[in-house]
């Protein structure tokens, strides 16, 4: 019996009674190779490779590369290295440099917390210290809100959402005028103003203003109704909110203008106009 | 800067794989160095907080590249001035065949073991430098280590069966 077949004898009766010592072998050979492995895992070891060529081998390369490996530490990076190494710090002291410090700091900061491992339990603590501090300690300034609105919701369901779009017919009651407000000469400046004849954009804006508050008046019974669960009504509303917009829009776009004759075919023969040049 | 710039940039290329990003990274690895000289004091153990910046600036360098789909999982380009080890022209040569192949093996490894060869193998770190810069026990780092040294054995035998014994062994 040759070496090869007695290592096959050898794995195939390990592989049927304690199945392969190769992945175990594996974890002991880099030690085996530094001499930091106790003796008796040692010697198991050594048995172990002494009976597995394929072990042996990867013993043999462990060990190689141990004595290869440090030569990669070290790499020359070449002449103008050094040079551009001392233009890049010279600039040290200018304020894009300090800024990059300060920068490089905070990134520095930053991983040192955030590889703390207790980081999300301070965060949800601090979290809910927060909330503590604005809803539920003496001095805080929204006390009472929580009460309040489980009181409100108590009371009236819907009356919470209702109370969050009651400003909102107020501010649609005339945007010409809150367009005017926050730039006066608006009226003046749209295009299409003072032509002979023409409805002039400062007059298309206050209808369309008007029309305007019937879309936000119908948009509040809209939501009114949607929070009594009342949704035949507030589809109705819906329908009527989708034709005053529809009004809004044709008012702000104006009077559509005639259609122009179309245009003749480029098939068609055209007169062919020739400039002749002046004998 | 002349007394480190090779382990720097030794450290760069072994990160980057690149070498052209191997010198912007190591550049960036001197300024960085130089902006936090003044909180350094303990000169006995330069080394492991230069390798410690250094390995930071090569992760952000890896993180961008990575953000910008970059492939990051090449082999070095061997066009890197090794230093002269007054080897003869054919040893030389031989030299150049093994660091070759270690490179295109390490490119082959998982990122933890390949951090773990360029740390401790190739950097000459202690286990209880790695453990505090990775942040991870002592047992772990061990444990990683001696896995990573097969795993890279392994793998360069895969790539060339007779490695270890024809190139200069």
């Amino acid at each position: 019996m040759d070496r090869r077949d007695f290592e096959d004898l050898t794995r195939s009766v390990l592989a049927k009674t304690s199945g392969s010592s190769c992945p175990s072998a594996h974890e002991r050979l880099a030690p085996l190779a530094d001499g930091d492995l106790e003796a008796g895992d040692a010697e198991l070891t050594r048995l172990h490779v002494a009976h597995c060529g394929e072990c042996a081998r990867i013993l043999d390369v462990v060990a190689w590369l141990s004595k290869e490996l440090p030569a990669l530490a070290e790499v020359e990076p070449g002449p103008a290295f050094t040079r551009d190494v001392m233009a890049a710090t010279a600039g040290r002291r200018s304020f894009a440099g300090i800024v990059q410090d300060w920068m490089d700091r905070a990134r520095d900061t930053a991983r040192a917390l955030a590889a703390r491992p207790r980081l999300p339990l301070e965060g949800a603590y601090i979290g809910a210290m927060v909330v503590w501090l604005l809803v539920a300690a003496p001095f805080s300034p929204l006390r009472d809100v929580p009460e309040q609105a489980a009181g409100l919701a108590r009371i009236n369901p819907g009356a919470v959402a209702q109370a969050a779009v009651v400003p909102l017919p107020e501010f649609l009651s005339n945007p010409a005028d809150a367009a005017r407000a926050f730039w006066p000469s608006t009226a003046t400046r749209l295009p299409g103003d003072g032509a002979p004849g023409e409805i002039t954009w400062s007059v298309r804006l206050d209808r369309a203003a008007d029309r305007a508050r019937s879309l936000g008046y119908n948009g509040l019974r809209m939501t009114g109704e949607t929070l009594r669960l009342n949704f035949s009504r507030s589809r109705e509303h819906f329908r009527v909110m989708g034709d005053d917009a529809k009004a809004v829009w044709r008012i702000l776009r104006g009077p559509r203008s005639p259609k122009e004759p179309s245009r003749p075919s480029p098939n068609t023969t055209a007169p062919r106009i020739t400039i002749e040049k002046e004998a | 800067m002349r007394r480190y710039q090779a382990r720097v940039y030794g450290l760069a290329l072994s990160y980057v794989r690149n070498a052209e990003e191997a010198r912007d990274v190591a550049q960036e690895i001197f300024v960085r160095i130089y902006r936090k000289l003044d909180s350094f004091d303990d000169q006995e153990n330069f080394l492991p907080w230069l390798l410690r910046v250094g390995r930071n600036v090569c992760i952000d360098h890896l993180r961008r590249a990575k953000a910008r789909g970059a492939d990051v999982n090449t082999p070095i380009e061997e066009d890197s001035d090794w230093p002269d080890r007054g080897l003869s022209p054919e040893s030389e040569a031989a030299a150049g065949e093994s660091r070759k192949l270690i490179r295109a093996a390490l490119a082959r490894l998982s990122e933890t073991s390949r951090e773990m060869i360029i740390l401790k193998e190739i950097q000459g770190l202690k286990l209880e430098e790695i453990a505090s810069l990775l942040a991870l026990p002592l047992g772990t780092v061990k444990s990683r280590s001696n896995r990573a040294r097969t795993e890279l054995a392994r793998v360069v035998l895969a790539l060339d069966p007779a490695a270890g014994t024809t190139y200069g062994a």
